[in-house]
């Protein structure tokens, strides 16, 4: 935990009922709440268990005021109870309001990932939906051979770790299982719900779940159905291939699976739905009724532990986290609405060491809350803070001032704008942009127990999104939002109190990992007006100009990469070794660029026509490049030596005769 | 001047007639022979008389000019003659035999005359009239052209015959008759490849052209089914140029109505092929409507093709399919690749020259990082000393340009300098003997020749007795001949020294004759 001497920890406060939790201090001169939302430092302990409600409690007047609780329902939604205003004597205000009324827009969250390859191991598949057909090419050999699929076969998604795809064919609502081997296919047809137009296949490719997702609806305006979805049982004995028809929640969202592979979790509007995989096997399809997420909204970002025991969601512009156990639909919330700056008090023997747990230093005591209400006079949130001092003043004999206790609490919005899972599904964390906070949630002790939250603010810093690195080590803060904040947070998850800011050149759209952790992507929002502009300092060049940087996660070094286009599809190989990036449709030429990700250099390559899609194929170490041409043109890359062949018009080699 | 012999027999004959009063319509001299246009092989030159059934083999060396010249029986319904490739003492004669329905039914052949006679003749039983032979003379295609048509009821337009000429006649196996498969369409064009690496294996292969499908043949074993591969799927596309990539087991295809360039792959097969290898098809950007293209390979050993369209000559990487099109200050339809220096450069390496008949112009462009560099690469050579009608490559980057109307020029394509030589002929139909680097001009009804020794770029003619009907160039490990030929039904022709063209010439008269009056 960092030691700064503005911040103390300090534990809670043994106050009246509607005392809460203390998260944490800090000494806090007349400033705005902006400026206070800029100074907050430190690593708090959130100490929430006095006076917060916890377990499953209702709503009663012991219950906390403000400030985090913890509330369990079962199978319900309903305002907290906990989100009360205020209180008397309490250096507690609203708890929502808080510090600074800065209306910022939510975070953009882009679907800035490593492109999933629609390859094999050592196959690419390319659907030719104007022949029914699916071309399959050797990237080893660039031997071709094509097989016939169903009527206007459409989209298409492989299964990862095998030599295997599955197709989507809209024109006949079926879908065309394809496995390749020693440059030969076989297919098999399997019926699908009518208007499917997405694919999820489980880790094991035994199953895989096939759904209309109405984000990607055609611009045609055709529906599928909102609440049908096909599971494909997958084999490679053909006779044990079969598709089963299931009802889910409306709207499927996303669909996720456990690391075994045994079930799905559909996530729709209302909740989340789940598919025994094995139970449908056996007995057929079903109803698979959602488990509800809290109130129906369409912005739960939720996310499905990898055990599948938990799902976790949040809603935009609010600071309410719910997590809902799948086996029990037994619902919990935490509600992140309050956070309590205590102002450190200025007599140095109240300063405690950086280790200085809850139980050291002096206490707060109702005294200490009217000190702490003067030190709230500043901002919207001192109002409470500053009346409910005057208040606690009123009722006592006026004191001398004391300089050693600490001001009441400062209450700022913690409305989360970004949750994440980690990858082993055990913790999550929570940005609170109005905060420039990170909150630590294990999951699932932190609902019933929110003492197991933590929080580290970043000083100084405007942080509203998080992308944690795949080895879940490390985590990248950051915000979407701005033109002009160009900086970039590294967390150490470990020690997040020595967090590492990075100063970029421009500001951030999106972020992605490397798969080994070791580098991030980061794309670069592009300013209006043109960068070749004639009287323009570099800054604004740069700003005008499109981009990307590279990071290094551990030296955090970071390089930029000013291109003439957007970023378009990208991929990472394998190894982590390199990453291959394409550009949009508005990029004048057939560029990709090739980044070495030991080294960061970059080498430009051009193709013969358009690329638009990118994948790895593994087994054969190549990259494949997708282009627009009206022969269909791919284009096969060593990754390794840059050698690049292609094929064009592969369709017609389905017509070879010998 | 005649020899002793046949002096003695126009003599004989001659006396005959007076004094028989014989029907001159029934005279043999009076027959006149239906000749192909004489042909040559070592030492001899082969007069074939379709209406005869025969052949004249007439002995042209020194030695052996008064020897009567030997008359070989040929199948019925000759077609075609053709020199062997890689054989100069072999003549390639095809004959459609005689159809059952004929007084003396005689089956179809293809026969291998040598200057002792018949030295093969494989037979078959269709009336073929196309023959491709490999540029070594092994293998042969024979195939009906286009606007064919049969004096029986039906015919297969498909079919074709294989033959290795190396192996003897073998019922059923040599020729190898097939028929190919197509999509609709009929050959067009039959191109032999050189040895190539294919899949790891030295091969040959025969590719059938159609419009716009191919058939593969592997010469290695024509038991083994032909592959057919749709090149285009419903433009028509004129195929016509084949290039071989042999290192690369490629095959480029260019149609005179395609903007493409169509490759084929040809990659290890999957398990369900019979052939040894399968064709994996793709196609380049090959500019607008492309006249000639070309391989080459860059400093980098990456495999490049050059395709060449009125004013632009467009370069394409043929691993990424990136062209790069550089305008031309004249207008060209044909590339020839050469390695070489330039008048900056003195590397020997990969340039290209572009021209086109008809035109006053040529242009050189440096290959060697002209995808970077494009028209900072070229130059032009213009104002030669008229327009060219033919571009004669010679050895040491040297080429012949035919001038329309008269005159010529060497071109040195190191030096990029044009030598213009007058002439007072057109050269239009001269002839090149590269074995003595000599252009002989024998215009048919003139009774001179005229001769241009390239090396010291020395003139000279040769007033003959009588107006020149044919010219041949007769091979020879001692002394090879020029014979010009004149037209009578006798038999008469002047043969010239090609070492000394200059020296007297020797005349033979009346070899049509011999065995006339036995």
């Amino acid at each position: 935990m960092r030691n700064y001497d503005e911040l103390r920890l300090r534990r809670p406060v043994p106050m009246e009922a509607e005392s809460m939790g203390l998260l944490m201090t800090t000494r806090t001169p007349a400033l705005s709440p902006a400026e206070r939302l800029r100074k907050a430092r430190g690593t708090a302990l959130v100490l929430a268990g006095l006076g917060l409600c916890v377990g499953a409690c209702s709503a009663s007047e012991d219950s906390l005021s403000s400030g985090v609780s913890a509330r369990s329902e079962e199978g319900s939604f309903g305002a907290s109870s906990d989100m009360s205003t205020g209180g008397t004597g309490s250096s507690f205000g609203s708890g929502s309001g808080g510090a600074g009324e800065v209306s910022l827009p939510p975070e953009v969250e882009l679907s800035a990932e490593f492109e999933l390859p629609k390859a094999g191991q050592r196959y690419v598949y390319a659907a030719s939906p104007e022949h029914d057909s699916v071309a399959v090419i050797d990237a080893e050999t660039l031997a071709i051979h094509t097989v016939e699929a169903g009527e206007t076969p459409t989209y298409l998604q492989t299964l990862a770790g095998s030599d295997a795809a599955i197709v989507l064919n809209v024109g006949s609502d079926d879908a065309t299982i394809i496995r390749s081997a020693d440059g030969k296919s076989t297919t098999m047809e399997l019926d699908v719900m009518t208007g499917a137009n997405a694919i999820a296949v489980s880790p094991d490719g035994a199953h895989a779940v096939v759904y209309f997702d109405a984000a990607y609806a055609s611009s045609a305006g055709q529906l599928g159905s909102f609440q049908d979805i096909t599971v494909l049982t997958l084999d490679a004995d053909e006779t044990k291939q079969h598709s089963t028809a299931m009802t889910v929640g409306f709207r499927p969202i996303r669909v996720f699976f456990n690391t075994e592979g045994t079930h799905a979790y559909v996530v729709t509007e209302e909740g989340v739905s789940i598919l025994d995989f094995a139970a449908i096997d056996t007995d057929g399809g079903t109803i698979a009724a959602p488990v509800p997420l809290g109130p129906t909204a369409e912005s739960l970002d939720v996310s499905v532990t990898p055990d599948g025991k938990y799902a976790i969601g949040r809603e935009e512009g609010s600071s309410i986290v719910r997590l809902v156990a799948l086996d029990s639909a037994e619902l919990q919330e935490i509600d992140l609405s309050s956070l309590a700056i205590i102002p450190m008090p200025t007599n140095p023997d109240a300063d405690a060491g950086p280790d200085a747990g809850p139980d050291s230093g002096p206490e707060l005591d109702a005294g200490d809350a009217g000190d702490a209400g003067d030190a709230g006079d500043a901002g919207d949130a001192g109002d409470a803070d500053t009346d409910s001092g005057g208040d606690n003043a009123d009722t006592e004999p006026s004191p001398p001032p004391d300089t050693t206790s600490p001001p009441p609490p400062e209450i700022i919005s913690l409305a989360v704008t970004d949750l994440d899972l980690s990858p082993t599904g055990d913790f999550a964390l929570a940005v609170a942009r109005d905060a420039s906070a990170v909150v630590r949630i294990p999951i699932p002790g932190a609902f019933t127990d929110t003492s197991q939250l933590t929080v580290q603010f970043i000083e100084d810093e405007l942080v509203g999104s998080v992308a944690f690195a795949p080895d879940g080590n490390q985590a990248l803060l950051y915000t979407t939002i701005s033109q002009t904040n160009e900086r970039i947070t590294i967390l150490d998850l470990d020690a997040p109190e020595d967090y590492r800011t990075v100063q970029l050149r421009k500001a951030i759209k999106a972020v992605a990992i490397a798969p080994d952790s070791d580098s991030a992507l980061i794309i670069h929002h592009k300013l209006e007006g043109d960068a070749n502009e004639i009287g323009l300092d570099v800054p604004t060049q740069i700003d005008r100009a499109y981009g990307y940087s590279l990071l290094g996660l551990d030296a955090g070094f970071a390089k930029l990469e000013l291109t003439d286009a957007p970023l378009g599809p990208f991929t990472s190989v394998p190894d982590g070794s390199a990453l291959f990036l394409l550009f949009d449709e508005s990029a004048a030429s057939y560029e990709l660029q090739r980044v070495n990700l030991a080294t960061f250099a970059v080498d430009h390559m051009t193709l013969g026509s358009r690329p638009v899609s990118i994948g790895s194929v593994p087994a054969s170490q190549k990259v494949f490049v997708g282009q627009d041409h009206p022969d269909g043109r791919i284009s096969f890359i060593d990754w390794v030596s840059s050698e690049i062949e292609s094929v064009t018009g592969f369709v017609l080699n389905s017509r070879i005769r010998e | 001047m005649l020899s002793t012999r046949l002096s003695l027999q126009i003599g004989l004959l001659a006396a005959a007639l007076c004094l028989g009063g014989c029907d001159e319509a029934s005279s043999p001299l009076n027959e006149r022979l239906d000749l192909l246009a004489p042909h040559a092989i070592n030492d001899h030159v082969v007069f074939i008389d379709k209406k005869g059934d025969q052949a004249f083999v007439v002995n042209v060396t020194d030695a052996e000019l008064n020897t009567s010249p030997s008359r070989v029986a040929l199948p019925q319904g000759v077609r075609s003659a053709t020199s062997r490739n890689g054989h100069s003492d072999q003549l390639l004669i095809l004959a459609a035999g005689a159809g059952a329905t004929s007084e003396s039914p005689e089956r179809a052949a293809l026969t291998v005359l040598d200057s002792s006679g018949i030295a093969e003749s494989y037979e078959f039983d269709s009336t073929f009239n196309v023959l491709s032979q490999s540029s070594d003379g092994r293998f042969v295609i024979l195939s009906y052209s286009e606007n064919a048509t049969s004096e029986s009821m039906l015919f297969n337009p498909l079919e074709i015959a294989i033959i290795d000429l190396d192996v003897p006649f073998a019922e059923g196996t040599n020729p190898r008759l097939r028929t190919l498969r197509s999509f609709g369409d009929s050959p067009k064009k039959v191109i032999f490849s050189p040895e190539m690496t294919i899949t790891g294996e030295t091969r040959r292969l025969a590719v059938v052209l159609f419009d716009r499908d191919v058939a593969l043949l592997d010469l290695g074993d024509t038991t083994l089914p032909d592959i057919t591969v749709p090149v285009s799927e419903s433009r028509s596309l004129g195929l016509s140029q084949v290039e071989f990539d042999t290192v690369e087991g490629q095959i480029y295809l260019r149609g005179d109505s395609s903007d493409d360039i169509y490759v084929l792959s040809l990659v290890v097969p999957d398990a369900s092929r019979v052939n040894a290898f399968q064709p994996s098809r793709t196609q380049l950007d090959g500019g607008s409507n492309p006249e000639d293209i070309a391989l080459y390979r860059t400093g980098d050993d990456e495999s490049r093709v050059i395709s060449v369209s009125s004013f632009t000559a467009t370069i394409i990487d043929a691993g990424t399919s990136r062209t790069y099109p550089i305008g031309l200050d004249s207008a060209a339809s044909r590339v020839l690749l050469f390695n070489g220096e330039s008048p900056f450069d003195a590397n020997l390496e990969e340039r290209a020259l572009f021209y086109k008949p008809g035109s006053q112009s040529l242009s050189f462009l440096d290959l060697d990082d002209a995808e970077e560099r494009g028209h900072r690469n070229l130059q032009t050579l213009t104002g030669l000393q008229g327009s060219y009608s033919k571009l004669i490559p010679l050895a040491d980057n040297t080429a012949l340009l035919i001038h329309t109307g008269t005159g010529l020029s060497l071109l040195d394509m190191d030096e990029r300098t044009v030598t213009p030589i007058g002439s007072s002929q057109s050269l239009g139909d001269a002839t090149f003997d590269a074995a003595h680097q000599t252009l002989w001009l024998a215009p048919q009804g003139s009774n001179t020749i005229g001769f241009l020794d390239l090396t010291n770029s020395h003139p000279g003619e040769v007033a003959l007795d009588d107006t020149i009907d044919n010219f041949v160039m007769v091979p020879s490990e001692t002394a090879p001949k020029l014979v010009l030929t004149h037209d009578t039904n006798l038999g008469y022709m002047t043969i010239l020294n090609a070492s000394d063209p200059g020296s007297s010439p020797s005349a033979l008269r009346g070899y049509f004759l011999d065995g006339v009056l036995q």
